[in-house]
């Protein structure tokens, strides 16, 4: 009788995109798109990028327009993450209703119910078209296959046939998909972002492929043009989380606490070209480490007054002191892709050994 | 057996029931409204990921204190004072596979990131075939200053129906208060056992007023107990993680106490999870019915015959026990626990206008000041300008609002005000919102697409998010082609996108405008333009004639659209210059 009713909890939306208060994501993302061009944030493995190519690919056989495709591409994904939540792996975006989904009664179906609120920009798709293109595998017009984009994934097969409640069917049409996803493919992938990278790959080569980000010691090898960036990134990627952690400590913490000391200024010039960094190059011009409240606030409030969203603020300095809305904050900090896409570039181009 | 009440995400629930629907429309209710958060999540469920955003109908309702503007592709529309716009609802139109659907969502949170995300709220999601509304929601469509709205035309052009349950209803409070409609009141039926979960304290700043005011409320409760000594329980919002103290009216919790068998109970908060929602079960002749919404256990929510404005859906018949884990997880506490919660005063907000209204033919805006106010002791801005009456162009402004604040030494004890400028009926709506002549390349090509302008800009001053090309040229300057290549085609691509997604005649010629307004702006046989300049506007003109040269085939409701593509062929460059983009 009470169908329909339920208490709310957080969404289950396992990957949605992180608030951005100061605005040091979006310079992040610049910083980046100097850096790694070819990859993003999500981009994590070459698995994912086969799929998204096959999806892609199977998406133009079954269908004529680009939004069509889009659909169908989002209707792959999610059945090839309903698959994967069966067989116990985890993360990937949109776990968590996959796993929901595959445990229904009635599962498996194709019937198409999103896996996350904005499974076309949060999920595959909206992670690999990007770098697709880049790749050149990828139209520019068009959400179609060019160059060696079909050679990439031959094997892959056409289209499957999955039928409703029979995982069987489903093990076996990804299975037999996933034979094309071998060792070559990888191999061809790497090669492939090196070349459209060269300076990354002589760089990352020069520091041996190591894990944890080394921008510095990168920057040396990385060529004059995209050395300020590199420099730049190496202080700025562990600095800003700490900003960012800072600036949620304020405005959880009560009001009456004291506001702990900011980090130094940044040191590293901030190079020519970067568009979003206005908001921070203001605040660095009144950066007082003992008034993290203030100039955290400042900051915070040019961002979002750019946004349109002045009325909205989660921190304010007014009359020499803090008022804070934790409220209207997020709970948490996603420090997603807070190393400039290092990890990421290392795990997709380093040779095989 | 009845199932126990589960746990989700309102937005989950949402994108669910709308699947891989087309939203139509959509109308919204709240009482704090909290822009950041509402163009983050409700609105990208409903404008498939910001692609519709501009092409549907999207009203939201706040109360008249939270009201501060609407923002690009959506209008937000201020209650009328005297009555407190409590009502949480989130109405959503859909079409699915060439069939209609509605999806009524009510409950007890805000459109704001605790309504959504943080606090303990109870929702209730409904969704049936065809648009239809509840009775209830109907109603508001027919007031006269909602009447007004895009989602009230939307719903008269479509002859949206009203709907009804058997078992279930969603009532409100705009023609009669809440408290006369329920099941056990309407049927002169006592009630033997009652739960009531009614959070006090200030969360949301939307109960600033309910421990004051709960006295009215529980004596229409008293008056309606079957027996003396009937138990009552009451689910009082938990002071902190640890205590067994609660927020409420200890007063009049006695004076409760003294004809009925009172049980306290607090809910804890569990981490920054606060409870908010709000709930009456009675049970009267041995079945109990349930009202779960916006109303807060006060006079004002229930009982006042112009009191708030609420939302409510009641459940009848629910059974002879209330379904598992329904009401909240709780602690008994005693009277001696309960505290007068402390509200945080907030400033008041600087009234002085009355009312602003837009005329067209004159370009200006006639303001209505409070008595006592005027020019001598209030600013007012106008996107963030000093206003001049006289001289308003409102085809150039996407927030239609003011904003007034106090001038002297009244700025520290007020915060700013926000009153809507009222725009005539026979006005542009908001789907046509600039005057053509006012509006530049920028603008028109910013819209290409659907996505609002963005306010960066290029180096050369130019905004961003239109490719533009109105450019003071110095010695200095740069043509940002590369920038403006990669822009342009995302534009070229969002419109392709959103000529795949329209459904509806009204959204073709919201189309057709916008290309015909691009393709008008870009002439670039324009006197005084830069040779870059001119060869940008014939990149631009291909690139939307090679768009809409693919819907040769397209269906009847698109012919408006794919007749352009023949008509501008001969206008169509044969050739573009090529630029070096490095």
């Amino acid at each position: 009788m009470l169908e329909g009713v339920f208490w709310s909890r957080p969404s289950e939306d396992d990957d949605a995109r992180p608030t951005d208060p100061l605005g040091l994501d979006a310079m992040r993302e610049e910083l980046s798109d100097r850096l790694v061009p070819c990859l993003t944030g999500r981009t994590r493995s070459h698995e994912e990028f086969f799929w998204s190519l096959v999806f892609l690919r199977w998406g133009e056989e079954e269908e004529q327009t680009d939004e069509a495709r889009v659909q169908r591409f989002l209707h792959w994904e999610r059945c090839i993450k309903l698959h994967w939540a069966r067989g116990g792996r985890d993360g990937f975006t949109g776990v968590n209703r996959a796993r929901s989904q595959g445990a229904e009664h009635g599962a498996p179906s194709a019937f198409f119910r999103p896996l996350l609120k904005n499974q076309r920009a949060q999920g595959m798709l909206g992670a690999h078209l990007g770098p697709l293109r880049r790749l050149d595998l990828v139209s520019e017009t068009r959400l179609a296959l060019v160059e060696e984009g079909p050679s990439l994934i031959a094997g892959a097969g056409p289209p499957p046939n999955l039928r409703d409640q029979d995982w069987g069917s489903w093990s076996r049409a990804f299975g037999r998909a996933g034979k094309a996803y071998d060792g070559r493919f990888r191999q061809r992938l790497r090669e492939r972002l090196g070349t459209k990278m060269p300076n990354l790959r002589a760089a990352l080569t020069a520091v041996r492929w190591r894990q944890r980000p080394a921008w510095k010691e990168a920057a040396r090898h990385i060529g004059d043009a995209q050395r300020p960036f590199s420099l730049l990134a190496d202080e700025f990627c562990p600095w800003a989380d700490l900003v960012r952690g800072l600036f949620h400590d304020l405005v959880t913490m009560s009001p009456a606490s004291h506001a702990p000391q900011l980090p130094p200024a940044l040191s590293t010039p901030i190079p020519r070209g970067l568009g979003r960094w206005e908001p921070l190059r203001h605040s660095l011009r009144r950066w007082r480490r003992h008034e993290a409240d203030r100039v955290l606030a400042d900051l915070h409030e040019r961002v979002f007054r750019e946004r349109g969203y002045e009325r909205d603020l989660w921190m304010r300095w007014e009359d020499g002191r803090r008022l804070t809305y934790p409220g209207r904050a997020s709970s948490s900090v996603v420090p997603e892709g807070s190393d400039c896409r290092w990890a990421n570039a290392v795990r997709l181009m380093r040779p095989a050994r | 057996m009845t199932a126990p009440v589960a746990a989700a995400s309102i937005a989950d629930r949402l994108a669910d029931e709308i699947g891989s629907g087309h939203v139509v429309a959509a109308l919204f209710s709240t009482f704090t409204f909290r822009r950041e958060f509402f163009e983050r999540v409700p609105l990208p469920l409903v404008t498939a990921e910001g692609r519709r955003r501009g092409f549907l109908p999207i009203t939201v309702v706040v109360d008249r204190t939270q009201f501060e503007g609407s923002g690009w592709g959506y209008e937000v529309v201020r209650a009328p004072g005297g009555r407190r716009w409590h009502a949480k609802l989130a109405a959503v139109m859909v079409e699915q596979q060439g069939y209609s659907r509605t999806i009524v969502a009510v409950g007890s949170g805000n459109l704001t990131r605790s309504g959504w995300e943080r606090n303990l709220e109870l929702f209730h999601v409904d969704a049936w075939w065809g648009w239809r509304l509840p009775e209830a929601i109907a109603a508001w469509l027919r007031t006269p200053w909602l009447r007004a709205s895009a989602f009230a035309k939307w719903a008269r052009d479509e002859r949206v129906g009203t709907k009804r349950r058997h078992h279930q209803s969603v009532v409100g409070s705009l023609g009669e208060p809440l408290w006369q409609q329920l099941d056990f009141v309407r049927r002169a039926r006592g009630w033997s056992e009652i739960h009531i979960v009614s959070p006090f304290g200030d969360v949301d700043d939307d109960e600033l007023e309910a421990a004051d005011s709960c006295g009215p409320f529980f004596d229409h409760v008293l008056d309606h107990a079957h027996s003396d000594g009937a138990p009552m329980t009451v689910y009082l919002r938990g002071v902190d993680e640890t205590s067994s103290r609660a927020y409420g009216d200890p007063a009049v919790l006695k004076r409760v106490a003294e004809h009925v068998d009172l049980r306290l109970r607090a809910v804890q908060p569990q981490g920054d999870r606060i409870l908010h929602a709000k709930l009456l079960a009675a049970r009267s002749n041995g079945r109990w019915s349930v009202l779960i919404g916006s109303p807060n256990a006060t006079g004002p929510a229930f009982v006042s015959p112009a009191g708030n404005i609420e939302l409510g859906c009641e459940f009848r018949g629910v059974g002879r026990t209330l379904p598992a884990e329904l009401l909240p997880r709780s602690r008994a506490i005693r009277l001696t626990d309960v505290l007068r919660p402390d509200v945080t005063e907030t400033k008041p907000r600087w009234e002085c206008l009355e009312s602003a209204t837009y005329h067209s033919r004159r370009k200006r805006i006639i303001l209505r000041w409070k008595k006592g106010h005027g020019p001598f002791d209030s600013r007012v801005l106008l996107e963030d300008s000093d206003l001049n009456p006289k001289d308003v162009d409102l085809g150039r402004v996407t927030d239609r609002f003011l904003k007034t604040l106090p001038l002297g030494s009244a700025r520290r004890k007020y915060e700013p005000d926000f009153v809507p400028i009222e725009v005539p009926d026979d006005e542009a709506d908001l789907m046509n919102a600039a005057e053509p002549e006012a509006m530049t390349a920028d603008d028109w090509l910013a819209r290409l697409d659907g996505s609002p302008a963005s306010q960066e800009r290029w180096g050369d001053g130019t905004r961003r998010g239109g490719v533009g090309n109105h450019l003071d040229v110095g010695a200095s300057h740069r043509f940002h082609w590369r920038e403006r290549v990669v822009l342009l085609d995302q534009k070229l691509r969002g419109l392709d996108a959103a000529i795949g997604d329209v459904l509806t005649k009204r959204e073709v010629d919201h189309l057709r405008r916008t290309v015909t307004g691009v393709w008008r702006a870009h002439d670039p046989e324009e006197l005084g333009l830069w040779s870059e300049v001119r060869a940008w506007r014939r990149w631009v003109r291909a690139g939307i004639w090679q768009v809409l040269h693919r819907l040769d085939q397209r269906i009847a409701l698109l012919r408006p659209l794919s007749i352009l593509a023949p008509r501008w062929k001969r206008a169509v460059p044969r050739t573009l210059r090529e630029f070096d983009i490095a």
